[in-house]
């Protein structure tokens, strides 16, 4: 007969725990993986997709009212006058206006009354270029004043999808496009042309921020120019999405946080409690691997190699079903986007093994009460 | 050639104050290699306390003990020594159950530092040996009593000890049972040149002794009638 038989291997498998326990303790450490893994995912895919939309490729660099550095709680609007300074500036290729603003959306067949769901509109001079949604995951960009784009999660909530029509203060629009990276974590959005924008928010003329192409790159003299014309400030793309993201993500993810540290507690009282468990019910196997003449270092090493294998094996349970949910999202309830990473399965594993090792620490400990003599009682 | 035990002046003392007792009270002994030493004596006069001590498990509060010539003295070392120099039969098989029958014996092996490849040979020899060869597989759970201290007996054997510390090892078994598994431990013992010190009730043990020896009242006799 061949196998392994080293002492340690030999000792890790007389102390195994159980099938029974094991996939429990597994399951439930996969639960609160899972809790942590969706939240990080969600986090994820409102970071990717603002990023995606801050960093396109045929913008250089936002103009916004001053002090502001974000589109999620900006205030204030640049006048005509101001947009015409900054196309004015040497040195300035393209200057997209964008209008941000609030509107109620309906269902066509609404009832009078309803107040509809609040999306933020984005409108610019062309939907399918700079300043437009980052990509589409169904359809194109709106391309006539009756044409809108909406996120999926807001077409789903309000139970149209592309072709169909939407109302907005009174005027029907017809769906042509259902926008990627976006859900109702983040917000509700609508793309749309900007002249219809801002005469149904009666801000004719005016635009939230500016999308502005640099043809001969970025040099301080002609930002300097830019920002003293515009009467604004400019901003660079890196900027832009620090900014987003503190307002996006910053609450989120110390809510993230929190119920990742609720999650990692529980998990550390189950995998202690199941060290416990082993320690208390194996008590005389351990005396007896003691009187055999085992040291204490393999013993306790067993115990915790199985922890945190079960901790790894529960994470990783927690990965796979975060990547079905994922699926399972976008597929069927797209209200709600995930986009799960290895890395963040990988820096759970690190916060989550090292912990419950810890917790099981304690019941190991208990392992110096055992008296080897014990193997002699009848 | 060393003894496999050798006992001297020993002494232990359980309880504190008035309930102070002597357990052992200058005991002597000496278990040579290949002998079959038979230690009796009624429940509580001590036996246990002497094996717990021949194992280096209890530290005499005065005396001498050597395993093969190792001094048990040194706490630091009874672990290795136990591991390399001693083989346990206890009263219960104290099979671990989540290891099968053959990976209970090799342990003794692996924890003796024996070499992995010469384990495997070993085993198998000791199995086939003890007759229980086609129970190698086998979970303990499956076993029977005898069987399941005849694996006890393997595992004793296997990384070749110089001393056999057995306690009550027929205790649980019926009478058939019993004599095998005390002729076998007996027999392999002493074709191994390993030492047997054998705590027991059981009178029916004597035939394979080659001397007996009683504690009462934590004082060591020998006993008349030298088996072989």
């Amino acid at each position: 007969m061949t196998g392994r038989v080293t002492a340690s291997a030999l000792i890790s498998r007389a102390l195994a725990v159980g099938a029974g326990r094991r996939a429990l303790t597994a399951a439930s450490v996969a639960a609160s993986a899972l809790l942590s893994l969706v939240l990080l995912g969600v986090e994820r895919s409102v970071a990717s997709g603002i990023t995606a939309y801050a960093e396109q490729p045929a913008v250089d660099v936002w103009v916004l009212p001053h002090g502001q550095d974000n589109l999620v709680r900006l205030s204030g609007l640049l006048s005509r006058e101001q947009i015409s300074a900054a196309r004015a500036v040497p040195g300035v290729g393209a200057v997209n206006p964008i209008l941000r603003t609030f509107l109620a959306v309906h269902h066509p067949d609404a009832p009078s009354g309803d107040p509809g769901l609040t999306a933020l509109a984005l409108a610019m001079p062309d939907p399918a270029g700079p300043g437009g949604p980052p990509g589409w995951t169904a359809g194109r960009a709106p391309a006539a004043p009756g044409e809108i784009g909406l996120d999926r999660a807001l077409a789903w909530q309000l139970g149209v999808g592309l072709d169909g029509v939407v109302v907005i203060a009174d005027r029907r629009m017809r769906v042509v496009g259902l926008a990627r990276d976006t859900d109702l974590i983040a917000t509700r959005f609508v793309f749309l042309d900007l002249t219809v924008a801002q005469e149904l928010a009666s801000y004719r003329g005016q635009a939230s921020f500016l999308a502005i192409d640099l043809p001969d790159g970025a040099p301080p003299e002609v930002l300097q120019a830019l920002a003293a014309a515009a009467e604004a400030d400019v901003v660079d793309k890196h900027t832009f999405v620090v900014g987003n993201l503190r307002e996006l993500v910053g609450g989120f993810r110390t809510l993230q946080r929190a119920v990742t540290a609720v999650g990692l507690l529980a998990s550390s009282f189950l995998v202690a409690l199941l060290v416990q468990g082993v320690v208390e019910q194996r008590r005389r196997d351990v005396a007896l691997l003691l009187a055999l003449g085992a040291s204490a270092g393999p013993i306790v090493g067993a115990l915790l190699g199985e922890t945190a294998l079960l901790v790894l094996a529960g994470v990783g349970l927690g990965g796979a079903l975060v990547g079905i949910l994922a699926w399972a999202t976008r597929s069927f309830w797209p209200i709600l986007v995930l986009d799960p990473s290895l890395i963040d399965v990988a820096g759970t594993a690190a916060v989550f093994v090292p912990v419950a090792a810890l917790a099981a620490l304690g019941p190991v400990l208990r392992l110096r009460r055992v008296d080897p003599a014990e193997a002699f009682r009848p | 050639m060393r003894p496999a035990l050798q006992v001297e002046g020993l002494r232990v003392v359980r309880g504190e104050g008035r309930r102070q007792r002597t357990v052992l009270d200058d005991v002597a002994l000496t278990v040579a290699s290949g002998e079959v030493v038979l230690l009796e004596g009624p429940s509580g006069s001590g036996k246990t306390t002497l094996m717990l001590v021949a194992a280096g498990l209890l530290t005499p509060h005065a005396g001498r003990v050597a395993v093969a010539g190792h001094p048990l003295s040194d706490p630091s070392q009874r672990r290795s020594l136990r591991a390399t120099h001693i083989g346990f039969v206890f009263q219960r098989a104290n099979l671990l159950d989540r290891l099968s029958v053959w990976e209970n014996v090799a342990l003794a092996g692996a924890l003796a530092g024996c070499p992995a490849p010469a384990i495997g040979p070993e085993v198998d020899r000791l199995l086939d040996a003890l007759g229980i060869a086609d129970l190698a597989h086998r979970s303990p759970a499956e076993l029977s009593g005898g069987e399941e201290h005849r694996v006890a007996v393997a595992r004793a054997l296997v990384h070749r000890p110089a001393l056999v510390l057995a306690d009550e090892p027929t205790g649980n078994l019926d009478a058939v049972s019993g004599r095998a598994v005390a002729a076998t431990l007996c027999a392999l013992a002493r074709e191994r040149g390993a030492g047997v010190l054998i705590a027991t009730h059981d009178a029916r043990l004597q035939p394979w002794a080659d001397r007996r020896v009683a504690l009462v009242d934590g004082v060591l006799h020998p006993l008349s009638g030298s088996l072989v």
